[in-house]
């Protein structure tokens, strides 16, 4: 065992800025509740679920207690203690009497979502909602960030009257609904779907439904992104170094081991070589070094780019390649619910058995090198949710967008602020990476930061790949920088602690990073098994002659068995 | 740079030393089958030919009386033996000692050398002994031997039976292997030497190299080589080329013993081993530079065999620590990483077992105080080699540019009858 204590040049990572607007703290997320949500689904169709998931992920934001029930078993257990009730529905149907009386008699805050909300006896203005198509919308009843949806999106909406109090507008041509609003308490949103554009205002107007003390304050964060063994060490230092010197904190998802995916060829980070210097140089000057997988693609499934955590193929969550034998099942393909259980529960354990050794080897890899993750960055963001909850036991802290359903890899969504889910902080890649080819990149990164700017906490994350050169991170960054009430997101200030089953990394506020490893020097000369055909050979060599050294040592010992042997003969030879 | 430097080392250090793990495999091998042919070829035995002995003796009034008194005792016909000796230009009374063993002896011929022929080494005493020689096999032996009684008969059984055999080459011994430490490691060495380099190279390419004793050729080669080449340092190496390039093979008989004495000073050991080394120098070089006119192109596996241990191997293992100091103080960033480290600690445990094996052939030898000497022998002895052969590359280089004649360097001897009393 060694023990090693690395101390960061703290001086280094408090950044002081001369701009009024930027100023740096340790910042993971805002203070979160934990009042409990309930969300009653009454959706019967996919889009729905993944409408309640995405619901769930917003709510996060405010409280880990949040619990989605199926309106088809939901009793007085459920709502009990709920602060919160949030009824979400995306087509019409009738609601259950039981769902009516619970409903009906529950005394918190209600908040009716989409179709047969006019069942419950919340909110008097439900009673004639009427169906509208919007293609603009606002927040409140002024016309505070009024910005273009993604598409004309269909709405529900009621009479505007003095009772009410209108969060969100939505607009066609010069027609005003409002699409969520509030009667005594209670509150209605008009739209079923939240995915896309609409999700901005939601999430804002989350903010007025759950009590909370969320500051005006965006963050601000830049990740240096796609970095491995075989990344030009020259570019990144390039970068690296303008970021340095312009007080940037940034992050660099590093994939310690790059598959070729065309010949499955492995390369390792190796000792002195320019890429290994360049990140650690940057790693004690600042920067944070993010595990982004330990492959990042399948190589099992090379020539088809399949991420490390999903296989893309089959449109299913990975697991150890032993159980290979183990095939995923359909839903309906089981006899009875328990059979079900049964299957979920070994499976949801089996990919979390293979996201451990991942990461095991992840971390060990970065730790051989003294590069020490401070977060995890999962490859193309598909991840299965046995997968997360076994991620955040190694990493509190998790970047990029977030998959919502173990049922098929469908988009993963970047929320728009930070969130607690399956015991991670969650910090989003909003903005997404900065396209190579485009004439100009940050067209649609201008855009989003718009839409981003209508929640009042929202994060702006942004990926930057170093091939693209110096020169073109620079207009991010100045971008970034005139966001109104923004401060840029330093990892390094961060309290927590990153562990495997033999290694423990902690951060500090102060910036000082202490690593306790139980790795042994065997463990640092067995992790690499590829050699180069020199090496090879080398070893080859090496094991005939160990094996020779032996052979010679049983004829050394069998030479002196037969030494009375072979004197008796001698002497009888000689008479 | 110092990458592939580094590379090459191994490459060249590592050849030698698989080669010697694959000769040692062999000496092993036939260590338990050279006997077996023995009762056959005993049964095929008829008439006993005539051999005759070859004793150069330079200044050998120490050892030669005892030599010739051993020479007697020999278990072969004294009328199929000549023994004759060689006295070549002595300036103690070596002739004297060795008439007066002769007068009781008519089969000891005593052959004064003359000028031009006299004190001109070992090579050029041969010739004048195999002149007036008569025997169907010419044996050899330095001043210094004993050889055992069965030594002759065994060298001529061999020749007798095995046609192909241009010469039948025997085992020596030390015989003041206890005397010194440095007698302690030559024994070790040259025991080592035999059991690896001849019997190992006998039993897998049915090649030896002719010694400077113990050995007997027939005299129908020497016949058609018209005698010893007296240019050669090292005559026995060039002999043994030449036997082989007559499409002869040369054998090793470990059943043929003889026991001689070894330097026990460094002095001594310092002179005589710079002369082998730069004799075999010699001999690699020119037959390198005649390789196309050589009829037996297999030779040049011996003789690639002599230029890796005279020139490359040596040059690797000191590139090799050069740029292992170096390394201390500069990093090199050598990419070859923790394998190299192994293959150095298997190159010393290959070393030892390998001379355990030897040592365990030789019955007495494989003894607690052998055992650390080997291990101390590595690290000191060994070493010195290294030193010797830069220092005799040196001085053949020096010969050549600066057209020297050749020097014979003879070995000093040690008076074993009075250091025992």
């Amino acid at each position: 065992m060694f023990r090693r204590r690395l101390a960061v040049m703290c001086l280094l990572c408090l950044f002081t800025f001369g701009g009024a607007l930027q100023q740096v703290k340790a910042k993971s997320s805002p203070e979160v509740s934990h009042e409990k949500i309930l969300i009653v689904d009454a959706s019967d169709r996919s889009r729905g679920k993944d409408n309640v998931r995405l619901l769930e992920r917003l709510l996060n934001h405010f409280s880990t207690d949040v619990t989605i029930v199926s309106d088809n078993v939901l009793n007085e257990s459920h709502i009990e203690q709920s602060t919160y009730l949030f009824y979400y529905s995306d087509e019409q149907k009738d609601v259950s009497a039981d769902v009516r009386s619970l409903i009906n008699h529950y005394d918190g805050t209600f908040i009716g979502i989409g179709e047969n909300v006019d069942a419950f006896n919340k909110l008097p203005s439900v009673e004639n909602l009427r169906d509208r198509e919007v293609n603009e919308m606002s927040l409140g009843e002024s016309e505070r960030h009024k910005q273009q949806l993604d598409h004309v999106t269909s709405i529900k909406t009621a009479k505007q009257s003095d009772d009410m109090t209108v969060h969100i507008n939505g607009y066609i041509e010069d027609k005003r609904y409002p699409v969520f609003f509030e009667e005594a308490g209670d509150f209605y949103l008009g739209i079923s779907e939240l995915f896309g554009a609409q999700m901005y205002y939601v999430a804002e107007r989350l903010h007025d439904v759950i009590a909370n003390d969320h500051a005006d304050e965006r963050t601000a964060y830049i990740e240096l992104t796609d970095i491995h063994p075989e990344t030009d060490a020259e570019r990144l230092e390039e970068v690296g170094t303008y970021l340095l010197d312009e007080n940037i904190p940034f992050t660099m998802a590093v994939t310690p081991v790059h598959v070729d995916i065309e010949t499955g060829k492995r390369t390792y980070f190796k000792k002195d070589s320019p890429i290994l210097d360049v990140l650690t140089d940057l790693q004690a000057a600042g920067g944070v070094i993010t595990a982004h997988g330990y492959t990042k693609v399948d190589e099992d499934d090379l020539f088809s780019e399949s991420a490390e955590f999903w296989d893309i193929r089959r449109d299913e969550a990975k697991i150890p390649q032993a159980e290979d034998d183990f095939t995923h099942e359909k839903k309906e393909s089981f006899a009875n619910e328990s059979a079900r259980e049964a299957y979920v529960e070994r499976m949801d354990r089996l990919e979390a058995d293979y996201a451990a050794d991942r990461l095991r080897q992840s971390v060990h890899e970065f730790i051989i090198f003294d590069l020490y993750p401070l977060a995890f960055h999962v490859p193309h963001d598909k991840m299965s949710a046995a997968a997360y909850e076994r991620t955040a036991k190694t990493f509190p802290l998790l970047f990029g967008k977030l998959q919502l359903s173990d049922e098929q890899a469908n988009e993963a969504v970047a929320l728009p602020f930070i969130i607690n889910a399956y015991d991670f902080t969650v910090i989003p890649e909003t903005l997404g990476y900065l396209p190579a080819h485009a004439t100009d990149p940050l067209s649609n990164k201008s855009e989003k930061i718009e839409q981003l700017l209508i929640v009042r906490d929202s994060v702006l994350g942004a990926s930057f790949h170093v091939y693209l050169g110096v020169d073109a991170i620079k207009p991010l960054v100045e971008k970034l920088r005139h966001v109104p009430n923004v401060s840029w997101l330093d990892v390094r200030t961060l309290e927590q602690t990153i562990r495997t089953e033999d290694v423990q990394i902690t951060s500090k506020a102060s910036g000082e990073i202490t690593v306790d490893s139980h790795l042994s020097r065997l463990d640092h000369l067995l992790r690499h098994t590829t050699f180069t055909l020199t090496e090879k050979i080398l070893w080859g060599l090496a094991s005939i002659v160990l094996l020779t050294i032996c052979l010679f040592l049983l004829s050394t010992l069998y030479l002196r068995t037969q030494l009375k042997k072979r004197l008796f003969k001698e002497r009888k030879h000689n008479g | 740079m110092a990458n592939t430097l580094f590379l090459f080392s191994l490459v060249v250090i590592w050849t030698m030393l698989l080669y010697h793990m694959f000769l040692m495999i062999g000496g092993n091998l036939h260590f338990w089958r050279f006997e077996r042919v023995i009762p056959t070829w005993q049964e095929n035995l008829g008439e006993l030919p005539r051999v005759s002995i070859l004793i150069p003796a330079h200044n050998e009034a120490v050892v030669i009386e005892a030599t010739l008194r051993s020479m007697l005792r020999l278990d072969y016909p004294t009328d199929k033996l000549e023994i004759i000796v060689i006295n070549d230009n002595s300036s103690d009374n070596t002739g004297d000692i060795a008439r007066e063993v002769a007068k009781k002896h008519p089969h000891i011929i005593v052959v004064d050398t003359v000028p031009p022929h006299a004190g001109k080494g070992k090579s050029s005493a041969l010739n004048q002994g195999y002149k007036v020689s008569t025997g169907k096999y010419l044996a050899v032996y330095d001043a210094d031997n004993t050889p055992e009684k069965e030594a002759i008969y065994n060298l001529v059984l061999g020749l007798e039976n095995d046609k192909k055999a241009g010469a039948m080459v025997g085992k020596f011994r030390v015989a003041n292997a206890k005397q010194t430490l440095l007698t302690r490691f030559i024994n070790i060495e040259t025991i080592c030497f035999q059991w690896m380099a001849q019997a190992g190279r006998w039993f897998w390419f049915k090649m030896a190299t002719i010694p400077g004793t113990n050995f007997a050729i027939r005299r129908s080669i020497i016949d058609q080589l018209g005698g010893w080449d007296e240019g050669a340092l090292a005559e026995d190496t060039e002999l043994s080329i030449r036997v082989y390039d007559l499409g002869y093979h040369i054998r090793f008989f470990p059943a043929a013993i003889t026991w001689e004495q070894e330097p026990e000073t460094w002095g001594v050991w310092w002179r005589q081993r710079t002369r082998w080394a730069r004799g075999n120098q010699y001999v690699v070089v020119k037959f390198l530079l005649r390789f196309f006119t050589l009829k037996r192109k297999f030779i040049a596996f011996d003789l690639f065999y002599f230029f890796f241990t005279y020139f490359l191997f040596f040059f690797g293992v000191i590139l090799s620590n050069i740029i292992f100091v170096t390394n201390f103080f500069v990093d090199l960033d050598l990419s070859i990483g923790i394998v190299s480290l192994i293959l150095w600690i298997l190159a010393f445990f290959l070393y030892v077992t390998e001379v355990f094996i030897t040592l365990s052939i030789e019955k007495t030898e494989m003894t607690v105080a052998n055992f650390f000497i080997v291990i101390f022998m590595y690290f000191t002895y060994s070493q010195l080699w290294i030193l010797l052969v830069i220092y005799s590359l040196f001085l053949e280089i020096k010969r050549v540019l600066l057209r020297q004649e050749v020097k014979w360097y003879k070995t000093e001897r040690f008076d074993q009858t009075k250091e025992g009393d």
